[in-house]
């Protein structure tokens, strides 16, 4: 079933696309067909899965190579994949009224639900690698959707960061899981988590393993200091931002670490870097949030503040935290998905989404104002809202480590919570007054040119009340809806007892406290701004772009400097370099390690000929006239074919005897066609420059030559060849091993000469042809 | 003392094949290559020569006893043996090259070169390499000179 869900969900956005949905107005109830089915097919399976009954499915794919799509649908996967497939059923009815009639529509549902699937099948898949391909399918989908608009140069240049940044970290992430794996024998997640952690936390490789798994989550859910490349997705079109960037994919860094959290939290390592990388996220989203005028671009920081809260929370292994990070993720993702969607209303509907240029909205677009008003209470925690509920959590989960003796970190954690909390409360109040309550804007007003349709509004207006109505209904669902994802994070089966009131404990002073900074912030808010705008300005996107330029610039300088220059220069540089290599081994003093017989005496032929091809080489180094070049080359061929004849190798020689007849026949028929050129003599410094490399390559000929007449390191293969020959019904072993053992590299040998005899052939017969005159054929187009 | 001899042909054929490389004579470039091709089949080679022994041909395959130890390793031979034959390919590719470019009335001068794809300034460094091809244009300059005199064959 569940794979089945991914194929309706993979297939129904291109047929939609098919369809042309931007001819009909109401294109958008059709398009959430198939994830509205989804959900309800997801809420039906809330019971089962909140009594611990997890749903397996098996595809085996290709048996020999144990590649096998595993899906399983547990308590975190069902509390992820309902967000997903609810919010994804009010997105794709809230895209069909923001495209309106914009042809782009089908092309933008088609990403939209191959997104989904790949989304879906991240949180469903039951193995590293399937979860591996899923994230990687999201990246791509997402990199698509932010350059939705291919005109828009911001767009693709976010795309671009947005893709490297978290295709950097999927690519660290990968290597996480292939350690992760070998160490657990498994890449089953299910076999990996029924595993001891000590498997883990105990192996060698427990800190680099951690820290490239870590590199993939922190890259994906747009962490410290990745944090840039979120805001730069931002100029993708807002109904992918309200899901992509906020409710769902930047959630994924978040998903993996809940799902590995029984294997590896209780490291130290573990929380360390969960805490610090979350808390200094969580306040610097915060911090630059209130920098910022554009409602998208305040509502990005704030959703980079709010992953940084949901990390910090899973670094404990405790059941508390673990409860608020389920509770933050859910209330997150139903007041960040309204507040962006009614961003993108209020830019539709005014042109703008500078909030300099707003005021008053809640007058003339009521139902969008009573939606952003609901949703930025949340954002700003105040009672009774689920927000409220998320940071009395996370509230709680600081004093009980106080009350537990973990003084500092409950301190620290606690004023961290406390300055974003009135960060939060202020940008939220921010929203509120000056885009919908004030009557006059700071700069010249934007009109409503376009209003909105009730209809359009509507799925705004449903996740706002289904998110408000969930703290009253706490005994209902607390234990259908988040027992399961915290049973599955803490590998322990859970009870919840959560509650809106809890009368006025140090918790509710302490929020108490937080909301009336926040008030503070906000009235003080001009001096804030110009505070913070005076203030030194590090942009990771401007570092990241340095980084990708410096990366071209010095692409571009080894380029040039190696391969941008003459011929001989260029074969210089890789010669040279082997050769540094063997000296450099030579000094290590490997000779001793040669094993070299040195007892194997040469005959007196044995040494007369290779003294003569020294010669004969030398000669030719030193000819005047190419033909006296060309007879010591067939010299030292000479040569060499006598020592294959004195080693044994009868076939070596044959063959040896046939190619130096005719490399001499066609040196000598085509040098005596061509004219003698006298050419120019190099300069002496640049002849001794040559003279020097060519030493330095004997060297490493010589070392290299010193090691071939070496004892073989490791057995050879060439004993099968040897005895298996007669089982290839061939007595010559060199000729089986051609033939039969390595036939394909023959064949690969032949391919060779029939693309060099080919070349030849057309060279040979161009040549017949006059080349065309083509500097006195041409005309000049301007007169003088 | 075998290992010596080769190491020293080796090296002194690798030497003048790199130097003959080097040089602006295609003649002798084609003649660098060849010598070249010579130094690593003798390289290859060379892992076989310290054990002496028949060349690896089973006479009698009804009588063959699975006794080994009397053949040369057959591996270098079958590398050399292909290695021959393709670099025979490469070297004739090369003559067919040299007497195209021959043929050609007028060899390209070197300012009609490509552009540098990833030249950051693309004059600046043409004129370094430029130095490179100085004598090529005045190769093409004489025997532009000399072209009336010439016959064509």
């Amino acid at each position: 079933m569940l794979t089945n869900l991914l194929a309706l969900l993979a297939v129904s956005g291109p047929i939609l696309w098919l369809l042309r949905p931007h001819r009909w107005r109401h294109a958008g109830w059709l398009a959430a067909m198939a994830p509205a089915a989804v959900t309800a097919w997801l809420l039906g399976q809330l019971g089962p899965v909140s009594q611990g009954i997890a749903l397996n499915e098996h595809y085996s794919w290709s048996q020999a190579l144990g590649l096998a799509l595993d899906l399983r649908l547990d308590g975190l996967g069902l509390f992820f994949g309902l967000i997903i497939a609810g919010m994804g059923t009010a997105i794709a009815v809230y895209a069909g009224y923001y495209f309106e009639k914009a042809s782009t529509l089908g092309r933008f549902y088609a990403l939209l639900f191959l997104f989904m699937a790949s989304m879906l099948g991240l949180v469903w898949a039951d193995n590293l690698l399937a979860l591996f391909v899923f994230w990687e399918g999201t990246s791509i989908t997402s990199y698509l959707l932010i350059s939705f608009k291919l005109t828009d140069s911001n767009a693709l240049e976010g795309a671009r960061r947005a893709l490297v940044v978290t295709g950097i970290g999927a690519l660290a992430m990968l290597g996480g899981f292939v350690l992760l794996g070998q160490m657990a024998g498994t890449y089953s997640i299910s076999g990996l988590l029924a595993l001891p952690p000590s498997t883990f936390t105990g192996h060698a490789l427990f800190a680099p393993m951690l820290g490239l798994v870590l590199l993939g989550a922190f890259t994906k859910s747009a962490q410290f200091p990745f944090h840039f490349w979120l805001p730069g997705a931002m100029a993708a079109p807002t109904p992918a931002s309200a899901y992509l960037h906020s409710a769902t994919m930047v959630k994924a860094g978040v998903y993996l670490l809940a799902r590995l959290h029984p294997a590896l939290a209780e490291s130290p390592l573990w929380f360390w870097a969960l805490f610090i990388v979350g808390g200094i996220t969580m306040l610097l989203g915060a911090v630059i949030a209130l920098r910022h005028y554009d409602l998208k671009a305040i509502l990005a920081y704030a959703t980079v503040s709010q992953l940084g809260v949901l990390v910090m929370l899973l670094a404990f292994d405790v059941k508390l935290a673990t409860v608020a990070a389920a509770v933050g993720i859910l209330a997150h993702a139903l007041y960040k998905g309204p507040l962006f969607m009614v961003a993108g209303i209020v830019d539709h509907a005014t042109g703008t989404r500078d909030i300099r240029k707003l005021a008053g909205l809640a007058r003339s677009l009521p139902l969008v104002g009573a939606a952003a008003i609901l949703a930025a209470i949340s954002m700003a925690g105040l009672i009774p809202t689920f927000g409220f509920l998320a940071k009395e959590l996370l509230l709680e989960n600081f004093f009980a480590l106080i009350e537990s003796g973990q003084t500092q970190i409950g301190w620290a954690g606690l004023a961290a919570t406390v300055i974003s909390g009135a960060l939060f409360v202020a940008y939220s109040l921010i929203i509120i007054c000056e885009a919908f309550l004030r009557r006059k804007p700071a700069l010249k007003a934007a009109k409503i040119e376009h209003a909105p349709s009730a209809l359009f509004v509507l799925p705004v207006l449903v996740l706002t009340l289904v998110g408000a109505a969930i703290p009253f209904f706490l005994t209902a669902i607390e234990n259908t809806l988040f027992a399961a994802p915290v049973a599955a994070i803490t590998a322990a089966p859970a009870e919840l007892h959560l509650a809106l009131w809890h009368g006025w404990t140090p918790i509710f002073l302490t929020s108490l406290l937080a909301i009336a900074l926040g008030v503070l912030l906000f009235t003080q808010r001009e001096r804030v701004r110009k505070l913070f705008a005076s203030g030194i300005q590090v942009s990771g996107a401007r570092v990241f772009d340095g980084l990708v330029d410096g990366l071209y610039g010095l692409a571009g300088w080894s380029t040039r400097t190696l391969q941008g220059s003459s011929f001989p220069t260029q074969i210089s540089i890789p010669l040279l370099a082997a050769a540094g290599f063997v000296i450099y081994a030579f000094s290590l003093n490997l000779v001793a390690d040669l094993r070299i017989d040195w007892n194997a005496v040469p005959t007196f032929y044995e040494v007369v000929l290779p003294t003569l091809a020294i010669v004969a080489t030398l000669a030719i180094a030193r000819a005047q006239s190419r033909l006296s070049a060309i007879i010591s080359l067939g010299l030292v061929g000479v040569v060499v074919l006598l020592i294959y004849v004195f080693f044994s190798a009868p076939d070596l020689a044959l063959t040896q005897f046939l190619v130096e007849v005719l490399t001499l026949v066609l040196l000598v028929l085509v040098f005596y066609r061509i004219p003698h050129h006298a050419y120019p003599k190099q300069p002496k410094h640049r002849s001794m420059k040559y003279l020097l490399i060519s030493l330095a390559v004997g060297v490493w000929g010589f070392g290299m030559a010193l090691v071939a007449a070496g004892e073989p390191l490791f057995p050879l293969i060439s004993d099968f060849f040897s005895l298996n020959a007669t089982a290839a019904h061939g007595g010559n072993i060199v000729n089986v091993i051609l033939v039969d053992f390595r036939g394909f590299d023959t064949l690969g040998e032949i391919t060779v000469m029939v693309v060099a005899a080919l070349g030849g052939y057309a060279l040979l017969r161009a040549s017949r042809m006059r080349p065309i005159e083509a500097e006195e054929d041409f005309e000049e187009p301007y007169d003088a | 003392m075998i290992a010596l001899v080769f190491a020293t042909l080796v090296a002194v054929l690798m030497a003048s094949a790199t130097y003959l490389l080097l040089q602006r004579n295609p003649v002798r470039m084609v003649i660098g290559l060849g010598l070249f091709t010579h130094a690593v089949n003798l390289l290859v080679f060379g892992t076989s020569v310290s054990h002496r022994g028949q060349p690896p041909i089973i006479v009698d395959k009804a009588a063959f006893s699975g006794d080994i130890s009397q053949f040369v390793d057959p591996l270098p031979q079958a590398l050399i043996l292909t290695a021959i034959v393709i670099s025979f390919g490469i070297v004739a590719f090369l003559i067919a090259l040299l007497h195209r470019r021959n043929s050609l009335e007028a060899v390209e001068s070197c300012t009609d070169r490509v552009d540098d794809p990833f030249a950051m300034e693309p004059a600046a460094a043409l004129e370094a390499v430029d130095e490179d091809y100085e004598w090529l244009e005045d190769v093409v300059l004489k025997r532009e000179l000399r072209k009336p005199k010439r016959t064509r064959r």
